[in-house]
Formats: structure tokens, sequence, C-alpha cells
């Protein structure tokens, strides 16, 4: 790819700005890696925290547990060491030492006492308590506790204290004392305390631990969209040269080739939409090419005009015509239909055309020029390539035409005298169908004579095979045969202009596969459209002396080309003063006369086009005159055999019939300098 | 818009139709009788036109009268024309066509045509 077609791409590509995708108008950037990192942080410490509460409420019990079993031992340890010093004079003595070394050995006691039957205090760490009333420590509640307890041994609390007492039991049993044993509950808090320290310091540490192993992980996992995001700039820039060069094992391995496919389909549409212009350009070229080479406007000599007509198909055909004068007078016409299309088959055309140029004065007749442009043609057409063309010469003076043909079309030759086409076929194989001499050998020149009137039509395969829409059922010859007979009276212009609509109606919305040239000469016809003026056929002359006549002196009524406008003619029939002496009858079947002729001009001539108009004039002989100029139709008069149910069953064909029994006269001009005219006189009166 | 062609539809007798027809029975007009008048051949029916007051009939009108008319009979029907006003005589005498076409001067004379003796 150039660097040309890669600007002009990256030209038709959407504007960044205008479709809102340009960065500044992005909201700020926020990076996965951390929003992934604080997630993480975030569950962790949740879990954390969650695991520690319980880790704690758990260590609480157990401590709990302990202590109380602990000082429920120290109690009755109590007990039973100070029963043998209660009994003596002077308890407090022994006691004392006692006491005091329990509460130097484990400084987490707060309390160590002794106290007799009487409820005094015989032991005590402090001596001025000594036989003093012992007092319970306030709002002392029952601990609950799984250590199992004496019945009459306490385990108590309060917010400060643990408090445990047993019995103390003289050898025979009997309860002689109490020893009362208090531990600070602050002690459990302070190792509930030291152990949340510590968890807290090794959460801390896994926590950072964590952040940091995230962040690492994602910014390794992320490291791709560096690369996807470099490569969609470049292919966003135009450039759909450019691959991902991923080939991660995780998504976005996947997003990667995804996009490189993408590339690879936007690479190849790019590509087709090129060669689609450079077809579109060569196409253009070749429509120039054609255009240039075809005359501009249609060539008349002495009494004949040669006039062609060529329409394009959207992929330029090969077809070729041309019409030039000789120096000797005569008119030479070719029409051309080369294989190829395109550009290929315009550049075949042009190269004929500069052939015949260059040959036209040096030729003996149209075989031989055929046959010099095979000998030149096969140097240079493409294996498998021909052409087929027509080329005649026009003696203006004679009307003789004098044609060869290489496997082209047959001639349409419209006679007026006959009004009847005949077809005129040739041998001939196509120029550079078979090299080495052999397409000379058969061609032929053929030689008629042109009469007044008459008209020689040839045409391309795009016309006679234009494909209909529904079917694809061809044109075909035989209704090319109906068109020149139904336009051959008008002369060569309207007759390429009718070929042109008709294969056009026909095809309905396909458009044309082919080129479609017709070609045309005429002996000029007075009055058609094109022609020559100042030739009238002899055979109109009736026609246009009425028209002369009713221009003069007569009444004109003029209608649209519409069924309805004609239920008009009765009335305007009773205006005219001469009609009214003629009586109810005769007046009536004069009106239907009319009635039915107009009817046929504005079904058949008009296609009931309502645009266009129609004249009936009143001549005073007893004449109407019928002016259209629609398409021409000579009116043959049916014969309907009454008596037969076929014919009554099908109810229609007495229009004619009527006309030419309410008439003493009906006579046909048709395609004269003022149009159609139809000619009705009434006669006598007799019907 | 007046299309120039009243078609009305009168009492009908047994297996016979009556249709009364105005106006301008022309090439535009007259496919409108074809399209009334031709569903009801078939089973041995029969068509009374009354055609008074038809004040323009063209080439068209006649083969619509003729068309019908062999239909009906093809059919083992038959069609009677009643009263047919000038325009209507002018044609079928022109066309000779007064073997082909049944008429009668009332709609009566028609019914009892078709009754039979």
């Amino acid at each position: 790819m150039t660097t040309t077609r890669k600007g002009e791409f990256a030209a038709r590509m959407p504007d960044r700005r205008r479709s809102g995708l340009e960065p500044r108008d992005r909201p700020r950037l926020v990076s996965i890696r951390w929003i992934v990192a604080a997630a993480s942080v975030l569950l962790t410490a949740g879990v954390g925290l969650a695991l520690t509460g319980v880790a704690e409420r758990n260590a609480r019990r157990v401590l709990a547990e302990a202590a109380e079993g602990h000082l429920v031992l120290q109690a009755r340890h109590l007990a039973l060491t100070s029963a043998d010093a209660l009994l003596t004079d002077y308890p407090e003595l022994t006691l004392a030492p006692l006491v005091n070394r329990m509460l130097a050995d484990q400084k987490d006691l707060r309390l160590v006492v002794v106290v007799d039957r009487a409820g005094l205090i015989q032991g005590h760490s402090e001596v001025r308590l000594i036989g003093t009333p012992f007092a319970s420590p306030r709002d002392l509640r029952p601990a609950r506790t799984s250590v199992p307890l004496d019945s009459i041994e306490t385990l108590m609390r309060n917010d400060e204290l643990l408090f445990a007492s047993s019995p103390i039991r003289h050898r025979n049993g009997d309860v002689i004392g109490t020893a009362v044993v208090g531990l600070r509950l602050a002690f459990i808090e302070r190792a509930v305390t030291r152990g949340r320290r510590e968890q807290h310091a090794v959460f801390a540490a896994l926590l950072l631990i964590g952040i940091a192993a995230s962040v690492a992980l994602m910014t390794f996992l992320l490291r791709p969209i560096a690369d996807l995001k470099a490569g969609i700039q470049r292919i966003g820039g135009g450039d759909l040269t450019a691959t991902l060069p991923v080939r991660d094992r995780t998504e976005f391995g996947l997003l990667a080739d995804a996009m490189n496919q993408m590339v690879a389909r936007l690479r190849s549409a790019q590509a087709d939409l090129l060669e689609r212009e450079r077809l579109a350009h060569e196409m253009e070229l070749a429509q120039q090419i054609q255009r240039s080479l075809l005359p501009s406007k249609p060539l008349t000599a002495g009494r004949f005009v040669v006039q062609g007509g060529q329409w394009a198909a959207a992929e330029v055909g090969g077809d070729y015509y041309d019409v030039f004068p000789l120096p000797d007078g005569r008119i030479a016409m070719a029409i051309a239909d080369v294989s190829g299309k395109g550009l290929a088959g315009c550049m075949i055309a042009s190269m004929i055309s500069a052939l015949l140029r260059a040959l036209r004065a040096d030729h003996g007749s149209p075989a031989a020029l055929l046959g010099l442009l095979d000998e030149r043609l096969g140097e240079t057409l493409a294996p498998g390539s021909f052409v087929t063309m027509f080329y005649g010469v026009i003696d203006p003076g004679t009307g003789v035409l004098t044609f060869a043909s290489a496997g082209h079309n047959p001639l349409a030759l419209y006679r007026a005298r006959t009004h009847e086409v005949e077809w005129l076929r040739t041998r001939g194989i196509p120029l550079g169908a078979i090299r080495g001499g052999i397409v000379r050998a058969t061609l032929e020149d053929v030689e008629i004579t042109l009469e007044p009137g008459d008209a020689a039509v040839q045409f391309t395969d795009g016309v006679s095979e234009a494909a209909r829409a529904s079917g694809g059922e061809p044109f075909g010859f035989d209704r090319i045969g109906d068109l020149v007979r139904d336009a051959g009276p008008l002369g060569a212009g309207a007759i390429v202009e009718r070929m042109h609509a008709s294969a056009q109606e026909w095809r309905g919305t396909v458009a044309p596969e082919d080129d479609e040239t017709v070609l045309v000469a005429s002996w000029s016809v007075a009055g058609a459209p094109g022609a020559m003026p100042g030739v009238a056929d002899p055979a109109l002359e009736p026609g246009l002396a009425a028209w002369a006549a009713a221009q003069a002196a007569g009444r004109c009524l003029r209608l649209p080309a519409s069924l309805e406008s004609l239920a008009g003619i009765g009335g305007w029939v009773r205006t005219i003063e001469a009609v009214r002496e003629w009586g109810d009858e005769r007046i009536r079947l004069v009106e239907l006369a009319l009635y039915e002729t107009c009817c046929n001009i504005v079904e058949h001539g008009y296609g009931k086009d309502r645009s266009r108009t129609l004249e009936v004039w009143w001549v005073p002989d007893d004449t109407f005159l019928i002016r259209d100029d629609g398409r021409p139709f000579r009116p043959h008069r049916g014969l309907n055999d009454f008596g037969d149910p076929e014919v009554r069953r099908q109810g229609r064909g007495f229009g004619f019939e009527m006309i030419h029994l309410v008439m003493s006269d009906v006579a046909y001009y048709p395609g004269t300098i003022a149009g159609n005219l139809t000619a009705l006189h009434c006669g006598s009166g007799e019907v | 818009m007046d299309s120039g062609l009243e078609i009305q539809r009168g009492e009908t007798h047994g297996k016979t139709v009556v249709l009364r027809v105005r106006g301008r029975l022309d090439a535009r007009t007259a496919p409108r009788l074809l399209e009334q008048a031709m569903p009801f051949a078939g089973m041995g029916r029969n068509l009374v036109l009354t055609l008074s007051d038809v004040t323009f009939m063209g080439s068209s009108g006649i083969g619509v009268l003729l068309a019908v008319s062999q239909a009906f009979q093809d059919l083992r029907g038959s069609v009677r024309l009643v009263a047919p006003s000038a325009a209507v005589v002018s044609v079928v005498r022109l066309l000779n066509l007064e073997p082909f076409l049944k008429i009668d001067a009332t709609e009566d004379a028609a019914l009892a045509a078709i009754a039979g003796p």
C-alpha cells in the first residue's frame, strides 16, 4: 500500500473530535491495579479484624477460666495451710507471714485474708486490720465458671476483682473459718492487650505484603494493555498494516486476536474500495473515449438522413458507430460491437474508428474494407476476442445502399410503399474470429435500392437482447420489426428514439447490461422530426391539402388525449351549422364515427397519455380532419363475421367497421409535415 | 367523478335480473356494464337490460351487448334489450345486428318473453 492510499483512507476515517472520542473528553483515568489493590486491602482488613475479634474473645475466655481455677486452688491452699494456725492463741503471728508470702509470690493477687468463725480477720497483710470484722468488697456477683466448687466455696466478681473463698476446717470436719483470695481482673486485660498488639503487628505486616503483591501481580497482568493501546492508535491513525503483537494467554490475547482479525478485514475492505474506485475511474475513461468516437449530429446528404444513437450500459460495452461522408459524395455508415467490455473494448472501438477513417478512401467495397479491418485487427485482438460489424455506403443520388456484415445483426429495411419490414441477412463471420484471412473469404457485398420513405435500420445486441425485468425474455427481432414498421414513416430520428424508448420500457427497472446502439439511414420524410424539409411524399398531398383548407376556413375542437374528453365530440358536432341540417340520425352516426376514430388515436397513438392533444377539424366540404402527433398506425378495416359466435363472444372489432360504414371515404396520412392526418369524408348523406 | 354511466339493478323475477342503464356506453364506461352483467350469467339465469336512457353507444358498447348476450346464451340463459334508445338503435341497425339481439318494447314484454308461452 502506498502512502497516498493510506492518507486517502485516513481521510475517510470518521473525525475523532466530531465523534467525541478525543482523549481530552474522557474522564480521568483510574488504574485497574489500584482498584484491585484497594479492594484487596479492604477485604483483607475486614477478614483480619473479624478473625482478631474472634481470637481475642476466645483468649479472654481461656484466660478467665485458668485464672478462676487458679484462684480457687489458692483459696483452698490458704484454707489448708491456715487451719492449724487458726487453732492457736495467736493465729495472726503464723498467718501474717503466710499471707505476705503469697502476695509477694503472686503479684496479681490483690487480697489474701483469713477470717475466723466469728468473722474477724486473723490473717491479713495489713496488721491494723487484724481483729476487725471482714467486709466483703462491694458489688460482688457470682461469677459463671466451669470450675467445680465445694458447697460452701464461692467464686464472685465485680468490675475489678475475681474473688474466691474456701472454708477452713478442723480435723473433725467443723468449719472454723474462711480463706479469702482476690485477683485483679486487670491481669486478664493486660494479657489480652498484649496478645492483641502482637496480632495487629503481624496483621499489618501481612497487609503490606498483600498490597505489594497485588500491585505487582496486576502490573504484570496488565502489561499487554500498553501494546494494545499503541497498536490501536496506529490502526486508528489509518495504518492497516499494523498488527497487535500480543501473545498473552489471558483474555488480552483473545482481544488482540479479535483486533488483528478486524484489521485484516478492514484491510481487505479498503483494498476492495480502492479496486472499485479504480474500476469506476477506468469506466469513466472508457465512457469518455466511447463518447468521443461518436458523431455529434445526424448526417444529411441529398434526400438521406443518417442518424445514430447510443446509450451506454453501466459497465461500458464495446459498441461503436460512425457516419461520415466519402470523398465521392457517398455516405459511409458503420456499426460495430466489440466482444470485450470496459476500457479494453473501448480501445478496440477506438482503433476501429481510426482504421476506418484511414482506409475509407482506399477500399473498393464494404466487404473489402471489412476484410482489411480483419487483417489489421487480427494483429491486435486478444485470442478469443472478436468484433461484429456492419459497414454500408449509400449513394444519395441513386438511393443504392451497398453493405457487408461481419457477423452483425441483420439489417431491418422499412419499405414505405408496402409499409412492411424486410430483414436482410448476409454471410460473413465476425472480424478477428478466425485468424489467417479466412474471415475475408466469408464477407460479401449486398446491394439494395432505397425508395422514398424507406429506412435501413441497424442495431447492436444491446437492443435485440435487452432482457425484460420479469422472466428475462429478450426484446427480440420481432418487436424491433414491429417498431420499425410503426416508426418507419417518421424517419431516422424517430426510429432511433423509439428503439431506445421501447427497449427501455421493455427492460423496466432492470439496468441495461450492454450498450444499446442504433443506426438508421432514411429517405427523409416530410414533417418527420429530424427529417429534411422540402421533400414531400406525393401520397401525402391530399391530406396536406385538406389540412390547408381546414386552417383556411375550418372549425377546430382541440381535445386532451383521454377517453373522458371524447364525450365532448357530440356537443361540438351539433354546433356546426351545416351539420345541424343533416337530421338527428345522421348526426348521431357522424358523432359515432368521429368518436371511434379519436378513440383509436387516444388508445393506440397516444397510449392514453392525457398530456398530449388531438384536433378534430370541420372542413366545409363535408369533411372532418383529425390531426394528431402520436405514434402513427394504419388502421385496417376488420372483416367481422357477426354470424360467428366467437366474434360475438369477444365483442370487439366494430370500430373501423362503423367508421367505414358511416363515412363515404376514409383516408389516412401518417407522418406529414403537420403530423398524422385522418380525413373522414361524410359524402352525400346516404349511410 | 361523473362516470357518465349509471347502472341500476331492478327487481329480480325468478331467474331473471333486470338492469337499467343510463348515460353513455362508450370505450371508457362499457367495461363496467360487462363487469356488472357477467356475474349473473350461468345456471340458466336471464338478463333484461333496459336501454331507454342510453344517450350514446360506441363500438365498445355494442361489443359488450353482444358479448353478454352470447355469454348468457352459451350458459342456457337469455338476454333481452328493452326499449333501446335511438343511440342504441342507430348502432344496431348500422351493423345489421338485429338477428343477434332480442329487443322488446317494455320490461313486462321482455319478462313475458322469457317466461315463454
